[in-house]
């Protein structure tokens, strides 16, 4: 049986929350929290003029707000997030996301196999890919969904 | 080879040409346009106050009102046309066929018929009021049609009157004096009444009319079977009696000889022009040439008894009740309130009941004098304990009422009298006023308010309604010249000379006086309360102290008695003059609005019916006209500055005059240099809140998005070279025209913030966006609630929206100026994230606290 391609598993850029680059951390949690239940934990970021500049990853909202001086210890601080939200919270909070995101390294095109999409999410170590048909972005690929579509071909062997 | 680099040459030219001058001349067609817009609504609002019957107007003030609304209009369409570039000319012919329409039924005329000098009473009736006047005419309806009694008599015709004033060559200058006169200035008023009535005393009657008006008399004597017959000579004017109440305006001679009939011909027709004549003859609008008046010679009864009756109670109109007053004597001691009269109330037809109220006081009676005139005696001793009717005579006089009533189909008021053998005689009949419903419905109010002291209690209530304001006690005639404003009328007796302030007072008391005189008569004409016979009041009210009268229960009270005033006012609905039915008709011409919705495929200057349409369409493609013209313009770099700003955005400012601090020179120009009101305002709103927009360029991003055949068409690239890179800012003082666009959001606001709330308006058109459909649908609309949250009109289409405001003053304007910066800079880029309608509300609260932070706006 043929593995399926891309486009089949695409995420239409619609679908997903977006946020200009100049957005803040605020926006962005009001954004993921709106969204949450859709199953869509990531924001898009793009510039003026509609490019996509970044994405806003879970990790990366967390690192937002985690406070400087946790930044200096190893695993295991007892971090209170009563206090996190008291001590300095407004300052990050207004901060843009452009200072959080990451970086957009990769894409697929639509009408690559699934498997390509899997390589390069390895390769680069990404949960998510921007998925471009020729040269216009029309969606994202989540690695959840791949892994998804590669069991299930496998399953059914 | 020539013509090829010319050709070259002139498009160089077209390219390099700078569209300032040419925006200013069109500029400032749209501010005339405006300004004038604002003008014809004006005076068309006031016709329509004036057309409502609560207000007094002459006729020249429909013509001058019309004259410029029609000149507003005008130059609408002629700015429009320099707005359009001559794209409107066709608006010129709905307007030329209103105007013509309009000044066709300005200019409709009473005609005076050609008749003969004089026509004998019995062969007139009420078709020949044009000939005859109201008065004589009725009466000659009584006569003719009905068969009552009436003296014989003829009357001498308008026509008459025409060929008099033509043989001596006045009508230009008494048209003249008319028109001029202002009647709201007593002195003034006096002397031009007694300079005209000079003009028409003075004059001389044409042989023929002389011959003719003797023969006529000599015909009457004979009839009378008097040779020596004594006649009473009676204005008859064209509306006296029967369209607005001339009541009592006009001079009458009694018991004049017949040495004496030319000369007081003379008098009658120069009382036309008497001050208080004049005056209500301006104030009721009627034309120069309806001035024509009639004259009837009457055989005079040598009255023992005479009166007035109306065939209603105006305090009652609903019940079947006549009145009737009478005195010894000549009627004119009744009619002028001066002495006490005996009054009867008949009421029900088929078993009447009389209700008599004999007073009993008359002392003094006026008669005619064997050689001519009449004099004042006094009441013989047998009579003055008497009644001056015995109740079969009153029976008989309600009976005339009653068939006059059903005859003429409206409630009358009658003139009587008897002579010595008790023979009745009817001497008018016209239709009685009645106050208005409203007024009439004065009801459950408690009489007497708690706590205010009574000045006045009881009296005869003239015309019912409350009034308030200081007293004005009026001896003399000469005390009506400062009559306050709002001022309440005090006076002995109800003398109709006094009918002249009526239309200033809040209210009439008089100690003597009847509710059928000239006075009350004149009161319910202009819906003044009034309440007479209270016997005191010039005692007890002096000049100037506030009162508060009510003419519902008859009492006056001190002071301004605000549960009084409260009860309903009554507006009177059946005033009718002729000024007014003119102007009704002219605005049923102007004022109707056919052009109601722009979208229609009928808004065109085709669909323009009236005025007003024209107007509409006008001012509705005026803004529009002006809102491309800002986007069409091309304006080259030696007519901008750049304005030096914190916001990361590119702002070249055009300014038209006096936008820009005068001595500001160079090619750039600070924000605090401008001096543009709505762009002062406008740019507070943008920079009140830290702005955390993007940097202008920032090309890291390299996936984009292109939403293709959704996308805005404002990135067109041809659109786009214009305005894609730069931002125009156009203005003056009090206009601006503010044009943002980044990326693909654009956004305009155009603004007029003067001094006149009638000319401002704002407008704000916001569009475009990147993302899909939905985002930017949900933006738009996200938008428009908030704008919409500060009182703008807005109408959404897909993704594109227009708000509006109009007719504001400078500080409600200029707040909500502010909201509109705050939103096209914070607004921008955000129909990214506008995820679902949970992201739109979070937003929307969002931005609404950042506008409540800095904008004073009660909501």
């Amino acid at each position: 049986m043929e593995t399926k391609k891309v486009k089949d598993l695409v995420i239409p850029l619609t679908d997903y929350p977006h946020m200009p680059y100049w957005g803040t951390l605020r926006e962005a949690i009001v954004q993921l929290n709106v969204s949450f239940e859709t199953g869509h934990h990531t924001v898009l970021v793009f510039d003026e003029a509609y490019k996509l500049v970044g994405m806003l990853l879970e990790k990366d909202m967390l690192q937002g707000l985690e406070p400087k001086f946790a930044q200096h210890y190893e695993n295991g601080v007892p971090i209170l997030w009563d206090e996190i939200l008291k001590s300095g919270a407004e300052e990050r909070l207004g901060r843009p996301i452009k200072e959080f995101m990451s970086e957009v390294k990769s894409s697929v095109d639509a009408e690559d196999k699934i498997l390509k999409a899997s390589h390069i999410m390895l390769n680069d170590n990404v949960f998510i890919l921007p998925v471009m048909e020729g040269d216009k972005l029309i969606g994202v690929v989540r690695m959840g969904d791949v892994l998804h579509e590669i069991t299930n071909a496998l399953l059914e062997l | 080879m020539f013509d090829f680099f010319s050709k070259r040459r002139q498009q160089k030219a077209l390219r390099d040409e700078d569209d300032k001058a040419l925006f200013i001349e069109r500029y400032t067609a749209f501010r005339e346009l405006l300004k004038n817009n604002n003008k014809v609504l004006m005076t068309m609002a006031d016709m329509q106050e004036k057309a409502s019957g609560a207000f007094v107007f002459d006729r020249a003030y429909v013509h001058s009102s019309y004259d410029a609304v029609s000149d507003g209009v005008k130059r609408i369409i002629d700015n429009l046309n320099v707005l359009g570039n001559e794209k409107y000319k066709a608006l010129i012919h709905p307007f030329q066929k209103s105007d013509k329409a309009i000044r066709k039924h300005l200019a409709a005329e009473v005609a005076i018929p050609k008749t003969d000098y004089v026509i004998p009473l019995k062969e007139l009736g009420k078709q020949t009021v044009a000939s005859a006047g109201g008065k004589l005419a009725y009466l000659g309806e009584l006569a003719g049609v009905l068969g009552l009694a009436v003296p014989p008599g003829f009357v001498v015709t308008t026509y008459a009157y025409q060929s008099f004033i033509k043989h001596n060559q006045i009508r230009d200058v008494l048209n003249e004096k008319t028109s001029k006169v202002d009647i709201r200035n007593y002195d003034e008023l006096t002397a031009t009444s007694q300079e005209m009535q000079e003009l028409v005393r003075n004059g001389q009657i044409p042989a023929d009319l002389e011959t003719a008006i003797l023969d006529a008399y000599r015909d009457t004597c004979e009839r009378a079977g008097n040779e020596n017959l004594k006649i009473s000579v009676r204005s008859s004017a064209i509306h006296e009696d029967i369209m607005a109440s001339f009541a009592g305006q006009y001079e009458t001679a009694l018991n004049t000889p017949a040495e004496d009939l030319l000369t007081q011909y003379k008098n009658v027709l120069a009382s036309q022009f008497t001050p208080r004549a004049l005056f209500y003859y301006k104030d009721k609008g009627f034309h120069v040439d309806e001035m024509a008046m009639a004259v009837g010679v009457l055989a005079m009864v040598e009255s023992k008894v005479s009166g007035i009756m109306y065939s209603r109670d105006p305090g009652s109109p609903r019940d079947d009740v006549i009145l009737i007053n009478a005195v010894w004597g000549l009627g004119a001691y009744a009619v002028g309130g001066v002495v006490p009269t005996d009054n009867y109330r008949v009421s029900g037809n088929s078993e009447p009941k009389i209700i008599r109220e004999e007073t009993g006081r008359q002392e003094v009676m006026l008669v005619g004098k064997p050689e001519g005139g009449t004099h004042e005696i006094p009441v013989p001793k047998e009579w003055l304990e008497k009644p001056c009717l015995s109740n079969e005579q009153i029976l008989e006089l309600a009976s005339y009422a009653r068939k006059l009533e059903t005859h003429f189909g409206q409630p009358q008021d009658m003139e009587w009298a008897m002579d010595q053998e008790s023979r009745f005689y009817l001497l008018q009949s016209r239709q009685l006023r009645l106050p208005s419903a409203g007024a009439l419905a004065e009801e459950e109010r408690s009489r007497v308010p708690k706590g205010y002291k009574i000045l006045l209690e009881g009296g005869t209530i003239a015309c019912s309604g409350v009034g308030a304001g200081p007293v004005y006690v009026v001896n003399r005639e000469e005390d009506l010249a400062d009559f306050p404003e709002g001022g309440v009328l005090v006076v002995r007796h109800t003398h109709p000379e006094f009918a002249v302030v009526l239309e200033k007072a809040s209210a009439v008391v008089s100690d003597i006086g009847t509710v059928l005189g000239h006075l009350a008569t004149v009161a319910r004409e202009y819906n003044v309360p009034a309440i007479f016979n209270t016997d005191r009041a010039t005692k007890i009210l002096k000049t100037g102290m506030q009162v508060t009268v009510d003419a519902g229960y008859a009492n006056v009270y001190e002071g301004i008695v605000e549960e009084v005033l409260k009860s309903t006012k009554a507006d009177d609905a059946s005033k009718a003059s002729p000024a007014l039915e003119q102007l009704q008709g002219v605005l049923q011409m102007i004022t109707p609005l056919n052009l109601t919705d722009p979208r229609s495929p009928d808004f065109t200057p085709k669909g323009c019916e009236t005025l007003h349409d024209i107007t509409r369409f006008a001012h509705e493609v005026s803004l529009q006209a002006m809102f491309d013209l800002s986007k069409e313009s091309h304006f080259a770099e030696r007519s901008t500055k750049q304005l030096v700003c914190e916001v990361p955005m590119q702002w070249w400012v055009i300014d038209l005059e006096d936008g820009i601090k005068k001595g500001v020179t160079g090619k750039k120009v600070r924000s605090d240099e401008i001096v543009s009101i709505p762009f002062r305002a406008i740019w507070e709103g943008m920079t009140a809140l830290p702005w955390k927009g993007p940097p202008p360029v920032d090309t890291k991003g390299f996936l984009s998005i292109m939403f293709g055949a959704t996308m805005d068409p404002s990135i067109d690239p041809s659109v786009r070279k214009r305005f894609a890179d730069k931002n125009y800012i156009i203005l003056s003082k009090h206009f601006c025209n503010l044009n943002s666009r980044l990326g693909f959001h654009f956004s305009t606001t155009e603004a007029y913030v003067g001094d006149n709330p009638n000319e401002n308006y704002v407008s704000f058109i916001f569009k475009g966006g990147a993302a899909d459909a939905d985002r930017r649908v949900r933006r738009v609309q996200f938008v428009g609630k908030l704008v919409e949250e500060f009182d703008f009109r807005i109408e959404i289409k897909d993704d594109s929206l227009l708000a509006r405001l109009e007719g504001h003053d400078q500080d409600y304007l200029t707040e909500r100026l502010k909201v509109l910066g705050h939103i096209i800079i914070h607004t921008r880029q955000l129909d990214m994230v506008m995820f679902n309608d949970s992201m739109v509300n979070w937003y929307y609260q969002d931005l609404l606290k950042g506008i409540e932070s800095f904008v004073k706006i009660p909501r």
